[in-house]
């Protein structure tokens, strides 16, 4: 098989982007909700996209494992594309499910209403994906489960249903789940917009503490002060693209679009 | 009113043998027909939601045809009507301790094809019921769809279909007492058989009224106790008594994820 991406094999693979979007859009019902959106991450960086609701931040984060397909452009996660293959023909087609399943194995997703499993147990919700999937032997996997409950601070609530738990804790839980895959990249979706007030900051330590361990990480969020203090730059959207993107700093003391001025004049 | 009581005791207390085998043939069959109905029920249900037109087309088609005629009918048409036009004829099939009569087949058959056609749309309804957030969050760890179905989707299916699947399987033991009009001796059977010897109409229909009365209770008690596991299962802890189920009122079904409430 003829090597496709030579970024990943070449010895400057290690500075390639982890994350690459190129022209990527996409439509729903005639609406352009992506608009030629081009988008690089570095290994170990912190990206927060943020923006106006319905300016494509969460479709656009949603693509990037292939939760949304997408109508043009390619978007690629450690050199290969998710959910497509180029044939030998150049022609690109949907990945086969297969293929799509083991790339999603290496991309962790935080979804704002936690979908935890309500039928298992925390500590199930948290081992199940490495014992079914990555078919780690059980032991090593709930051992891990509890070190990883016992980092996100709810060693104690491995037994009981996600249901007895608060919405920051659920959110906590799901984060350990989705690190127990040992993913290269995670992706936030809005993680602390469906809690109260008073759990938004036990989630975002967890975050925080993510970060400071140099996982690569995109979030969406409308925190802002999480985002000056964490991430590494900031991605502004509106109207399906991206029209600024900045060093947190930067971002905040000299932005450039009329409209990044207008959001943060909003929000801050 | 002339009411037969020892008529009446005896043949409650000690039926007689071929009631008892009657008794028999209604349980077999309905165990039988509902197990199977399960089964093809589920493939219909996935031929139903697959991205395959040609399976939706057929899956719809069956449910539409099979909801829309009577039960009477299509036992007639299977059994009778396809020997009559020569399509086929169901024969007696004898298995080393086992003699398959060839109208319990026909029963079976009959009534696994009616049934399926119902579970079918419980079993769709079921799988709707679960948040499209499962399997989002089951894709996002690497699960297949398979995967995603046996260990996310189903478990949690399973808690709203049991209680419309139950009501189902009542419903399937009652209807066995049609099957009579294709000569299969169940208890239906045999008790009309008892009232045209006997003239005791009134006294051994009470009888059997009773024992259909029993298999129905008996199945309650087993479903609440399915119920239960599954709702503990997704850490429900109030299930409503069977006591409760059967002479008190129900109150709000219990929320299964508070957080999805809102």
């Amino acid at each position: 098989m003829p090597k496709t991406d030579p970024a990943s094999s070449s010895p400057s693979g290690a500075a390639a982007p982890l994350v690459r979007a190129r022209g990527v859009t996409r439509s729903l019902g005639g609406r352009t909700v992506l608009d030629d959106v081009s988008l690089e991450v570095s290994r170990g960086e912190v990206v927060v996209l943020v923006g106006p609701s319905g300016a494509g931040k969460t479709t656009l984060l949603r693509t990037i494992n292939h939760l949304e397909s997408i109508d043009r452009g390619e978007i690629t996660v450690a050199g290969k594309r998710v959910g497509y293959v180029e044939g030998a023909d150049g022609k690109v087609r949907s990945a086969p499910k297969r293929v799509l399943a083991k790339q999603r194995q290496d991309i962790g997703f935080v979804f704002q209403h936690f979908n935890l499993f309500p039928h298992m147990t925390v500590a199930e919700n948290v081992w199940h994906g490495p014992v079914r999937v990555l078919k780690a032997p059980k032991a090593e996997a709930v051992a891990q489960a509890q070190a990883l409950l016992a980092r996100v601070g709810l060693a104690d609530k491995a037994d009981v249903r996600p249901n007895k738990l608060s919405g920051g804790q659920q959110q906590r839980v799901a984060i350990a789940r989705a690190l127990a895959m040992q993913p290269k990249l995670m992706l936030f979706d809005e993680p602390t917009s469906a809690l109260d007030p008073e759990m938004i900051g036990e989630v975002l330590d967890v975050m925080k503490e993510l970060a400071r361990e140099h996982m690569t990480m995109i979030v969406v969020t409308h925190e802002m002060g999480f985002a000056r203090e964490v991430a590494d730059r900031i991605v502004v959207m509106d109207a399906g693209a991206v029209i600024e993107s900045a060093p947190p700093a930067e971002l905040f003391a000299n932005p450039q679009h009329p409209r990044t001025r207008s959001f943060l004049s909003k929000i801050l | 009113m002339t009411f037969d009581w020892s008529f009446f005791w005896s043949n409650l207390l000690t039926p007689r043998g071929p009631f008892l085998q009657g008794l028999a043939l209604t349980i077999i069959i309905s165990i039988a027909a509902m197990v199977l109905a399960l089964i093809i029920g589920l493939v219909i249900a996935l031929m139903r939601r697959s991205a395959f037109l040609p399976f939706r087309m057929f899956a719809s088609f069956y449910i539409w045809l099979i909801r829309g005629t009577p039960l009477l009918v299509q036992l007639v048409l299977i059994y009778t009507g396809f020997a009559a036009a020569g399509i086929f004829r169901f024969s007696d099939i004898d298995l080393p301790g086992l003699l398959i009569k060839a109208a319990v087949q026909a029963a079976i058959v009959g009534l696994v094809i009616n049934e399926s056609a119902y579970i079918s749309e419980i079993v769709r309804s079921g799988l709707d019921s679960v948040p499209p957030g499962q399997s989002e969050a089951a894709m996002t760890l690497g699960m297949t769809g398979a995967s995603a179905m046996r260990w996310v989707i189903v478990p949690q299916a399973l808690r709203i279909m049991v209680p419309p699947l139950g009501n189902s399987f009542n419903g399937l033991m009652k209807s066995t007492s049609i099957l009579s009009v294709i000569g299969v001796s169940e208890m239906f059977l045999v008790t009309q058989s008892i009232s045209a010897a006997t003239f005791r109409t009134f006294e051994i229909f009470a009888v059997v009224a009773i024992y259909y009365l029993v298999l129905t209770t008996v199945w309650t008690v087993i479903q609440a106790w399915i119920e239960g596991r599954l709702n503990r299962m997704v850490g429900i802890d109030a299930t409503p008594s069977v006591v409760g189920r059967l002479f008190g009122g129900r109150a709000a079904g219990p929320v299964l994820n508070p957080a999805d409430a809102k």
